[in-house]
């Protein structure tokens, strides 16, 4: 098995719908899949079924761990979360932990939301005070990820890219580069996407991540036209792919993850869009093995062929 | 609005009455409408029966519930759901309970690496025994009230990790209820019958043998006590 510190190429998220697909597979006969990367809190405190299943997964691919409920922007930390992921990032041994710069609740409510922090001076000194303390208690780096917001207020008076660098710079951490996040950010607020890329401090990548997203028409974006979901349940946008290959260009070689977390297709059609993304990894840093044989480039396999994907009338 | 202020401000409007967060720019309406679509969906999927029972007062017993919102793992709010089940009909808070078991067996420590205590449970040395849910009530699939006498269920995890229901009769769920208390089968004999002022009879002895036996074959217990 790789060893998770020099990790590469493209990985999936490990969710209880693929578990027994996960299970029917080996690294043998998906040699695209570099590694799976888990949400601890679905596995932490848990046995039964879904815990063997990850138990076997992981043994048979590298491990990368992606928390949502740190609430880095939050109030206080929850010290019981805090002491099991802690013990579960040891018994992984994952090389660093992934959270976002948002919030999830206050006030000891939670909303299961990642909620968008003012981006202010004033977030910034909270988070950094708390990304310090996370990696403190954790004893691990961490990483800490860009998301979409849908609205803004007078508070944010920073940039995105002033924002998530101001982070990162000054709480000394890396960087889980959403490019369906910027893209998305880009989308509703009427920017150029590789113009917002560049904003960010790209030299502390350690981990990128793709996923689709929802295109609403019934909800207004803040720059008009319909509001884009960061939604991880449909086909990637091919735009967001040409972001993804400029950001590796100035990135390099790390961990690419394939987000996919509601209406699952096959694992198959899953690892179809794994091999197309391994390709594009590829071709952008240099690193990789011949190109992986695909249906067709970025043509069905979880990729949308008609510009975006399209609202399912959930809203 | 200071950081404090704007988080609490929208949290309050995610989950409860607090008035909209005025934004220069888009609406954070958005995220009040995707975190009540998601923990509506959790519920819903996780307590379907109890759910469809409530019927027009699900809407009101949801948002008394998103106060009650607090864990960083999504699947403990079912269990706060649960809780605030109203018990109209009367078995309106057995069925919850039962859903709400089923659905936390199945996912339990295995107790022999981590015991993990939870409501009406006795973590028994190498013991299986993981829920046990008391109800007077069937629990019908049409939902209609019929009282059918004492029984309970006991909700277990077999050897393939799949939840299983064993229905247990009124005595039966006295002796368990003893057992799971750490009472040795013999003494949750006489103890029940002394609580119920009857005799240590054959009919007693033979529920306290059906029902070990029951638990013994399906290895619900590797060791009584």
């Amino acid at each position: 098995m790789t060893e998770v510190s020099a990790l590469r190429g493209v990985g999936l998220g490990f969710r209880g719908a693929l578990a027994e697909e996960f299970l029917a597979a080996f690294p043998e006969s998906m040699p695209a899949l570099s590694f799976v990367e888990v949400h601890p809190e679905n596995v932490m405190r848990r046995g039964g079924l879904q815990a063997r299943q990850f138990a076997a997964v992981a043994e048979r691919w590298p491990v990368l761990s992606h928390g949502l409920s740190l609430s880095l922007g939050g109030d206080r930390f929850n010290d019981d979360y805090l002491a099991t992921l802690r013990a579960f990032l040891m018994e992984r041994r994952v090389p660093w932990h992934t959270d976002h710069l948002c919030f999830v609740g206050d006030g000891g409510h939670a909303t299961h939301e990642l909620l968008p922090l003012p981006r202010s001076e004033e977030s910034v000194a909270h988070i950094v005070a708390r990304i310090r303390e996370a990696q403190d208690r954790l004893e691990i780096p961490l990483a800490v990820e860009n998301v979409t917001f849908y609205a803004e207020t007078e508070e944010d008076r920073l940039t995105e890219g002033e924002f998530v660098t101001a982070i990162c710079e000054e709480a000394d951490c890396g960087l889980l580069l959403d490019v369906n996040n910027i893209y998305v950010n880009a989308m509703n607020f009427g920017e150029d996407p590789a113009a917002r890329l560049a904003t960010l401090p790209l030299h502390r990548t350690k981990h990128i991540h793709v996923a689709g997203h929802l295109v609403v028409p019934e909800l207004r974006a803040p720059a008009g036209g319909p509001l884009r979901l960061d939604t991880h349940a449909e086909a990637l946008d091919p735009r967001m792919v040409d972001l993804l290959e400029a950001a590796l260009r100035r990135v390099g070689p790390v961990p690419v993850l394939l987000e996919h977390d509601d209406e699952f297709p096959p694992l198959a059609e899953l690892y179809e869009t794994v091999k197309q993304l391994a390709n594009v990894v590829a071709r952008a840093t240099g690193e990789g093995a011949r190109p992986f044989a695909t249906a067709s480039k970025f043509a069905g396999g979880g990729v949308a062929r008609d510009g975006g994907p399209t609202s399912t009338g959930a809203w | 609005m200071s950081l404090a202020q704007f988080r609490s401000a929208l949290v309050a409007n995610i989950l409860g009455a607090g008035p909209p967060i005025a934004a220069s720019c888009g609406d954070y309406d958005v995220y009040r409408r995707m975190a009540r679509g998601r923990l509506r969906s959790l519920i819903a999927d996780a307590l379907p029966r109890t759910t469809g029972a409530l019927g027009d007062r699900w809407d009101a017993v949801f948002d008394a519930f998103l106060l009650d919102v607090s864990s960083p793992y999504l699947r403990d709010e079912v269990a706060h759901f649960a809780a605030l089940v109203p018990a109209e009909p009367p078995w309106l808070p057995a069925l919850a309970a039962l859903e709400l078991a089923s659905r936390e067996v199945a996912h339990l420590p295995d107790l022999s690496i981590v015991p993990v205590p939870v409501a009406l449970d006795s973590v028994l040395p190498f013991g299986r025994v993981v829920r046990h849910v008391a109800s007077s009530y069937r629990l019908e699939e049409t939902y209609e009230f019929a009282d059918r006498g004492e029984f309970s269920y006991l909700v277990y995890r077999d050897d393939d990790d799949a939840v299983q229901i064993l229905r247990c009769d009124g005595l039966q769920s006295a002796h368990l209820a003893a057992i799971c208390d750490g009472v040795s089968p013999l003494d949750a004999v006489r103890q029940v019958a002394t609580a119920r002022g009857a005799p240590v009879d054959a009919e007693a002895v033979d529920t306290l043998v059906a029902l070990v036996h029951a638990l013994l074959e399906r290895r619900i217990f590797a060791v009584l006590p």
